[in-house]
C-alpha cells in the first residue's frame, strides 16, 4: 500500500509510542524496551532518506526495524537468561511508579505472558496487537499473509491456555 | 482482530489490544529520544532551527547577494579600458579614471606595495616635436588656477604589466589606451588641488590651463606600473609645457 512519504517527526509521534508496546512484548523489560526503541528511532531517522513507501508501509517499515533490533537484542545478551531476570525482578527504578503500577496492574500479567511466548508466536502476537495487518505481519517476518494469521491464531490459543480468566 | 471464533478469543484479543494500547514508555521519554534525533541532525540545520531561520528565505537572500556581487563584478569589469576586464590583485579592478571609493584591499591598502615615483614627476617639461624636455632649473612659478580640475575619487586603480611586453616607460597613456586584462589594485588618490602646489617657485611663469587625470608607465626592475598622474598642460616661455603630478597619495609611493 504505498503512500506518500510523511514527515519524519510524524512518523515518529504516531508511532513511537507503538514501538515501545512491541518491544515492551518482546523484551519484557521496560528499561530494555526504552533502550532498543530509542536504537530503533535512530536508525530510521538515519535510513528515512533511504525509504522508498512503494516497497512497504511505514508501519511495515518501522517495525521491520524494531523486530531487527529486538532480534540483535536478543543475541547481543542471551535471551532466555535475560528474559528470565528480567520478569523475576522488580520494575526499573527509573521509570515512573505511577505509570508502572497501573500497567501492572492491568495489564502486566499478559503483556509478561507474552513475552515468555516462543519466539515467532510472541512476534506475531506483538505485530499483530501493534495495529499491523496480517499482510504487513507476512512482510516484517518473512512469511505469507495466511501463514501469519495461522501463527497468531496458534499463538493466541498457547497464550489462553496459560493465562487466568480477567477478574471483572 | 481474529476472523476465528475459539470461545474466549475475541476476549483475549481486546485484553492484548488494551495492553498494547496502554503500554507507553515513561513521561518525558517521547521529547528526550526526539531531542536525541534533532541532535543528530547537521549542525546547519540545527543552527536553523535555534535560529528559527526560515530556509527558504535564507537561501533567497544568499542568491541575491551572489548576484548583486556577479553583477558588480561584471560591471566593474565592463568598465575596464578597452572593455577589457582586468583581474585584481586584492582590489577590485577598474578602467575608470574616478573609481569610486572602495575599502582598501589589505590593511595597508597597497596592492602592491609602495610605488615607484613617477620619472620627471613634479618637473615642468617643455613640450617639444623631439618630446618633452624639462625646463632649465631655476624654478618656475606654477599657477595652475585656471585650470579646471578633474573630479578624482579616493582611490585610483593602478595596473601592473610586464615591461618586456607593456609600454614604455615614461610613456602617458590615456584611460581609454590602457591595454586591457592587466592586473589591477586601488591606492589612495591625492586631491588633484594639491598636486599642483610645491611644483616649485619660481623667477619664470608657468601657467598651467589643463589637467586631466592620465597614466604613466613606470619601471622599476621586472616590473611595470601604469600609475595616474595629474597632466598639467600650459605655456612658459611662449612654449607649450607639461607638468606630471602624482595622482596617488605620496605615501603609497617609495
Amino acid at each position: 500500500m504505498p503512500g506518500a512519504k510523511p514527515p519524519f517527526e510524524d512518523l515518529y509521534r504516531d508511532y513511537v509510542g507503538r514501538i515501545y508496546a512491541y518491544l515492551r512484548s518482546q523484551l519484557g523489560s521496560a528499561v530494555d524496551a526504552e533502550d532498543v526503541t530509542s536504537q530503533v528511532f535512530v536508525k530510521a531517522y538515519e535510513a528515512y532518506a533511504r525509504y522508498e513507501p512503494r516497497h512497504a508501509t511505514p508501519s511495515a517499515w518501522l517495525f521491520q526495524i524494531a523486530r531487527n533490533a529486538a532480534l540483535d537484542f536478543h543475541r547481543r545478551s542471551g535471551r532466555r537468561q535475560r528474559m528470565e531476570r528480567t520478569l523475576a525482578r522488580e520494575p526499573a527504578p527509573a521509570a515512573d511508579p505511577g505509570d508502572l503500577a497501573q500497567e501492572r496492574i492491568l495489564y502486566g500479567e499478559l503483556m509478561e505472558a507474552v513475552a515468555r511466548l516462543p519466539d515467532r508466536q510472541r512476534e506475531v502476537i506483538g505485530l499483530r496487537h501493534s495495529g499491523l495487518s496480517f499482510l504487513e505481519v507476512g512482510q516484517v517476518m518473512g512469511c505469507s499473509e495466511d501463514a501469519a494469521k495461522m501463527l497468531y491464531h496458534r499463538a493466541l490459543r498457547l497464550l489462553r491456555s496459560g493465562l487466568p480468566a480477567e477478574t471483572p | 482482530m481474529s476472523d476465528l471464533h475459539e470461545p474466549g478469543t475475541e476476549e483475549l484479543e481486546r485484553r492484548l489490544d488494551a495492553a498494547f494500547q496502554s503500554t507507553r514508555p515513561r513521561r518525558g521519554f517521547e521529547d528526550e529520544l526526539w531531542a536525541r534525533l534533532r541532535a543528530r541532525r547537521p549542525w546547519w540545520r540545527r543552527l536553523g532551527d535555534g535560529l528559527q531561520l526560515p530556509w527558504g528565505r535564507v537561501a533567497a537572500g544568499i542568491v541575491t547577494v551572489a548576484l548583486v556581487g556577479l553583477v558588480a563584478v561584471l560591471l566593474r569589469a565592463g568598465a575596464t579600458p578597452h572593455g577589457g576586464a582586468a583581474t585584481t590583485a586584492a582590489a577590485p579592478a577598474s578602467g575608470r579614471v574616478n573609481a569610486p571609493a572602495a575599502a582598501p584591499a589589505s590593511t595597508a591598502g597597497l596592492p602592491f606595495g609602495r610605488l615607484p615615483a613617477p620619472a620627471g614627476a613634479g618637473v615642468v617639461q617643455a613640450l617639444r616635436p623631439s618630446g618633452p624636455s624639462a625646463l632649465p632649473p631655476g624654478g618656475q612659478r606654477v599657477d595652475a588656477g585656471s585650470a579646471s580640475l578633474p573630479v578624482v575619487g579616493p582611490r585610483l586603480a593602478v595596473y601592473r604589466f610586464d615591461p618586456a611586453s607593456g609600454p614604455a616607460a615614461g610613456s602617458v597613456l590615456d584611460p581609454g589606451q590602457l591595454p586591457a586584462g592587466l592586473q589591477s589594485g586601488f591606492y589612495p588618490s591625492r586631491p588633484p588641488a594639491d598636486a599642483a602646489a610645491g611644483a616649485g617657485a619660481a623667477d619664470q611663469s608657468v601657467a598651467l590651463t589643463q589637467v586631466r587625470l592620465a597614466y604613466v608607465a613606470v619601471v622599476a626592475g621586472d616590473r611595470g606600473y601604469l600609475e595616474p598622474v595629474y597632466v598639467y598642460t600650459g605655456t612658459a616661455g611662449g612654449g607649450p609645457v607639461q607638468l606630471l603630478v602624482s595622482a596617488l597619495d605620496p605615501a603609497a609611493l617609495q
